[in-house]
């Protein structure tokens, strides 16, 4: 029987005797050849066990109710999850009933197929009310969410300039473009000046009338420049030409000087004597004190520039707004006719041009 | 298989040294010599496992004592826990504890 079996091509496998006979593993899909090889054989084949996906087929085969009830069952899932069964409204100023009763107009209502549901074209004939500035449409599962946005402090009759576009504030580069809501009206590398529309809530290329507020953060490269000139004589304490002799005496570490005649002075120590025949040791010394005043010294080339370079980078500073970015800066030195020294500070900054 | 079993039983000396002949004369060709079929090759890993190639059906399967036929004869395998992890008409690999390999 076994070389029956070997000769008919069936593979075999674990084959090993035991007290009740041979027991051996082989395809399932031999098993319908093994019938004809027991023909004329003198030993008995016992199926003790099956196994596989072809057994699984052949015993679910039976189960036709089962079968049927599970294709009924994936038909209902297939058609309940294809359509709209639930409607969300989120507004905080039209009440719930009025927003489905305009929904319901639009064509709108729970058990729709979701393939009916043109989230586009739904948001823009709702936002033709003139009370509401933002409509989003979106279908989640079996349910479609609807939040609309009231225009705020103002009167619904009137358009509010600022949910219309984005303009430039300052003469610039544009660097970088971030649009919320919106298209963007200008590119990066674009040169804008003051006034330019950045960012557009009008939308009518994709569909007639079809508005939304615009909302976004421009941020270009702006150029800032300013100047100021130093004289080749600098500001300095010269002598005025008066002097006064002053006594100071020091007893026991403590220096009493007489208060001077001068605001600004300069003191030159004279003479100093010691009195010995007093119990504490006293200091006499005598100074000149000669009177300090603002003049003008003159300064070297580079000393003179640097004050320019300072006085300039002042007022520069004063100009630009917490937020910007030094991105460059260079400072040029000229001299001027009548020699003084100019120096002009040019600084490059990123900040925001354009925000809503 | 009656008729190969009763055709190899048949088979005389000298029949059986020509079939070793072929494959001396392979192995002078430079050809290995398990690629001639008629030959059993016969591969034993340590003392559990053992495969037989181009065996020409089953004498005896127990498990003390497995013979085989070949074009060489009958190629007994004794040992204790025999059995025959896979099997077809050509190839059977055996596990178990193989004491000894002998050709009848």
């Amino acid at each position: 029987m076994l070389n029956r079996i070997l000769s008919s091509g069936i593979p075999l496998e674990n084959v090993v005797r035991g007290d009740e006979g041979l027991f051996l593993t082989l395809p399932a899909d031999a098993l319908k050849r093994l019938r004809p090889l027991m023909k004329g054989c003198s030993c008995r084949v016992n199926v003790r066990r099956k196994g596989g996906l072809v057994c699984l087929r052949s015993r679910l085969r039976p189960m036709k109710v089962f079968l049927s009830s599970l294709l009924a069952a994936s038909l209902v899932c297939a058609f309940l999850l294809s359509r709209i069964w639930f409607i969300s409204v989120d507004s905080t100023f039209i009440p719930r009933e009025d927003a489905l009763s305009r929904l319901e107009a639009l064509g709108v209502t729970a058990g729709m197929p979701k393939s009916g549901v043109k989230a586009g074209e739904l948001a823009a004939e709702i936002l033709r009310d003139p009370g509401i500035v933002n409509a989003k449409i979106a279908v989640r599962g079996v349910t479609l969410k609807v939040e609309l946005s009231e225009m705020s402090g103002a009167d619904p009759g009137e358009a509010s300039p600022a949910a219309e576009g984005i303009y430039s504030s300052r003469d610039c580069v544009i660097r970088g473009v971030s649009v919320r809501s919106g298209r963007a009206a200008v590119k990066v590398g674009q040169a804008v000046k003051k006034g330019d529309l950045l960012i557009t809530g009008d939308l009518s290329e994709l569909k007639e009338g079809y508005r939304v507020p615009a909302e976004g953060m421009v941020t270009g490269e702006v150029l800032y420049t300013a100047s100021a000139t130093a004289p080749l004589l600098r500001p300095a304490l010269v002598r005025s030409g008066r002097s006064v002799r002053a006594v100071s005496v020091e007893v026991m570490g403590a220096e009493l000087f007489p208060e001077a005649p001068f605001a600004e002075y300069e003191k030159e120590l004279l003479a100093v004597r010691i009195l010995d025949s007093c119990p504490v040791p006293v200091t006499i010394s005598e100074y000149e004190l000669f009177e300090l005043v603002w003049g003008e010294l003159p300064d070297t080339y580079e000393g003179a520039a640097e004050r320019a370079r300072l006085m300039a980078q002042e007022k520069l500073l004063s100009q630009l707004s917490d937020e910007a970015l030094i991105l460059t800066a260079e400072t040029l030195y000229e001299e001027c006719v009548d020699g003084s020294i100019r120096a002009t500070v040019t600084v490059t900054a990123s900040e925001n041009v354009g925000e809503g | 298989m009656k008729n190969e079993r009763e055709r190899l039983r048949t088979l005389s000396e000298a029949q059986k040294r020509a079939i070793v002949r072929s494959g001396s004369r392979l192995d002078s060709i430079g050809l290995p010599p398990d690629c001639d079929h008629r030959l059993p090759h016969i591969t034993i890993s340590g003392t559990g496992f053992l495969s037989i190639e181009h065996h020409c059906g089953v004498l005896q399967l127990t498990c003390g004592c497995i013979r085989l036929y070949t074009s060489l004869g009958v190629v007994r395998i004794d040992g204790s826990g025999l059995r025959a992890s896979g099997m077809d008409e050509d190839a059977i690999s055996v596990k178990g504890l193989i004491k000894s390999v002998s050709f009848e």
